[in-house]
């Protein structure tokens, strides 16, 4: 995030009014055609056939997030910078991207504003940006509240916990009952 | 997992044809208590190599450190129980207690602990608050090692086999006695026994019973072992091992005398294990640390660090017990340390929050001056209360010559205060350990 990049206002403006096409499913749409219109755009070089390959294997909720990211990044600021062409093609294909579509579905994404944020922010950050305006703090504080997989995460955790701690209590009541082990002193 | 009521199998996992001889032997023995419970060792194979590993251990590594130095593994104890149990997890905490152990017992169970080990101690100690310890089985089998070392340092050795190793008398209105059988002792007996005549079909067969097993080491608290001082039994154990209350050096020279053994005051607890030994015949307050993996230190309220000699709470961190592993355990109990030659001991132990008394003319008296003052009689429990009004009540169970005895030691302390010498009855001093001192204004 040390350079920084277009206003936040404007992108979220732009991802609120997403047109419906692009949250179709990847069965109505070419969503490795977007990909590639987007590119050609840039003057950047074509995905090879392995990227494209890889862009049509990746999930069908993971392929809607790439068509909304599509729209997003057809922005001003980003076609006038074709330098991002390499970390965006990064970004369509990362691990973060394909965590965030197994939580939420592309109509949540661009219909909450939280949501919005979040993948804007996630966005620009994988691009090496930050918001117009913001600080690196200012910006990565922003999107650690907003992170939806780490909150996932830390959910799973609790519960995990949870579930082991009604585990051990269970365990622990029904073994009270049992003969424990013989102690061969008094305390 | 059991819903079924336990077997032999599932309480001797291993026993072999020699130890099941052992315990059918003590189960049927002619002269037997009537066994009120039955209970075993529950250790199997990866159990019994555990405490092995423990004995290895215990054998080779110190025991000493310098005060305000920290032994290495406490470092890694603490980080793997940040990592790998969840009551010290994502939080900084100075310093935990029994309190803690009460309301969330489970939350000190690792992650990566098999919940089909686990085994549950009920202890109500002298609070009263009834405590659930999880345990694993390797924990009580670990005082064993334990002891070895405590009576290595008196020159005596355990040998274990086909005889029966251990006896532990109790001398209570009612508890649970029982037969079992050690395999780290190589299939040796062991037997739980209370010295109530009530549970035994003759009163004579108490002795008979006990001459007949011959332990190598008893155990006991120091009331039952006056009572079993008191039996017409002829008996030369090795070693006597007391724990639970304080053993008054006078008694232990006696019972020294009586059995022609050297007798170990074992510091310990439910939550510990064993914590501190005192040697046999030192003529000072003082028990030496005896785990490898028992780091102690004294602390005051505010969890501050104090001086070698500086009064102040036991705090203790490792421990026994895989399933309780503890930091910075505040055990409720008082004492001083030394370190003498490296040597970490624990001076003046007193087994609950201190009392502040008051003598006639209103000076301070410690309770553990009192305690000191005691040294030289040979008491086998006793306790101390003072009244709003300054009334002494001295409560124990002895003969005329040691009563005048305990009142002249309390009058050079207390001077002209008013004291209520009480004499309980026998049947009163079975009902278990009183709480030793206290009084009705409560000083803090």
């Amino acid at each position: 995030m040390s350079r920084e990049g277009p206003a936040l206002e404007g992108l979220l403006h732009r991802l609120a009014e997403c047109p419906p096409e692009f949250l179709l499913s990847p069965r109505e749409i070419d969503v490795v055609a977007l990909v590639c219109d987007h590119l050609r755009l840039l003057s950047a070089g074509m995905p090879s056939a392995a990227q494209r390959q890889a862009l049509q294997a990746v999930s069908p909720e993971h392929q809607r997030l790439i068509a909304v990211t599509m729209w997003l990044l057809h922005d001003d600021w980003f076609l006038a910078h074709a330098e991002f062409a390499g970390a965006t093609m990064s970004f369509l294909q990362s691990s973060e991207l394909a965590q965030l579509s197994k939580l939420l579905p592309a109509e949540v994404i661009v219909g909450d504003s939280d949501r919005r944020e979040e993948l804007t922010r996630l966005c620009l950050k994988s691009l090496g940006l930050r918001p117009s305006g913001e600080s690196v703090t200012q910006a990565a504080d922003r999107l650690t509240t907003l992170d939806s997989v780490e909150r996932d995460r830390v959910i799973r955790k609790t519960r995990a916990a949870e579930a082991r701690a009604r585990e051990i209590r269970e365990a622990m009541a029904r073994k009270a009952a049992e003969e424990a082990a013989a102690r061969y002193s008094p305390e | 997992m059991h819903d079924q009521p336990l077997t032999d199998a599932d309480r001797f996992p291993l026993l072999t044809d020699r130890s099941r001889e052992m315990l059918r032997r003590l189960r049927q023995h002619p002269h037997a208590p009537r066994w009120t419970y039955l209970c075993g060792e529950r250790l199997d194979a990866a159990g019994l190599a555990n405490v092995q590993a423990f004995t290895q251990r215990q054998r080779a590594e110190r025991r000493s450190w310098k005060f305000g130095e920290t032994p290495a593994w406490v470092a890694e104890f603490i980080e793997s129980c940040r990592r790998d149990v969840p009551f010290y997890r994502d939080r900084i905490l100075p310093t935990c207690n029994r309190e803690d152990i009460r309301r969330e017992p489970w939350s000190f169970v690792p992650d990566s602990a098999d919940l089909s080990d686990l085994i549950v101690y009920r202890t109500s100690g002298t609070s009263g608050n009834l405590l659930h310890i999880p345990a694993h089985p390797v924990a009580p089998a670990r005082y064993l090692p334990l002891f070895e070392s405590a009576l290595a340092a008196h020159g005596v050795t355990i040998d274990g086999g086909d005889r029966v190793s251990l006896i532990q008398v109790a001398a209570q209105d009612r508890t649970y006695t029982f037969a079992s059988v050690s395999s780290y002792l190589d299939g040796a007996g062991f037997a739980k026994i209370n010295l109530n005549p009530s549970d035994w079909l003759d009163p004579d067969d108490r002795s008979r019973f006990l001459e007949n097993c011959s332990p190598e080491i008893i155990t006991g608290d120091p009331f039952a072992l006056e009572q079993l001082a008191a039996l017409p039994v002829t008996l030369r154990p090795k070693g006597i091992l007391s724990s639970a209350t304080l053993l008054l050096p006078a008694l232990r020279d006696r019972l020294s005398e009586r059995f022609g053994c050297p007798v170990i005051d074992v510091y310990s607890m439910n939550e510990t294990g064993p914590i501190a030994f005192a040697h046999a015949d030192s003529t000072k307050d003082e028990h030496e640390i005896l785990p490898h993996n028992l780091f102690v230190e004294i602390l005051d309220d505010d969890g501050q660090l104090l001086l070698p000699g500086q009064r102040g709470e036991i705090v203790v961190t490792g421990g026994v017990n895989p399933f309780l592993p503890l930091v910075r355990y505040r055990t409720g109990d008082f004492a001083a340390m030394t370190f003498d030659e490296d040597m970490p001991r624990l001076t003046g132990i007193e087994r609950r929050w201190p009392v502040l008394f008051r003598s006639a003319d209103g000076q301070p008296v410690t309770s553990i001056s009192v305690t000191v003052a005691l040294f030289s009689i040979p008491l086998p429990f006793f306790s101390l209360h003072q009244s709003a009004g300054g009334t002494l009540t001295f409560r124990t169970r002895c003969d005329a010559a040691t009563q005048r005895e305990v009142t002249a030691a309390l009058v050079s302390l207390f001077g002209s205060t008013p004291l209520h010498f009480e004499q309980v009855t026998l049947d009163e001093a079975w009902r278990g350990k009183a709480i030793q001192y206290s009084r009705d204004e409560v000083t803090r």
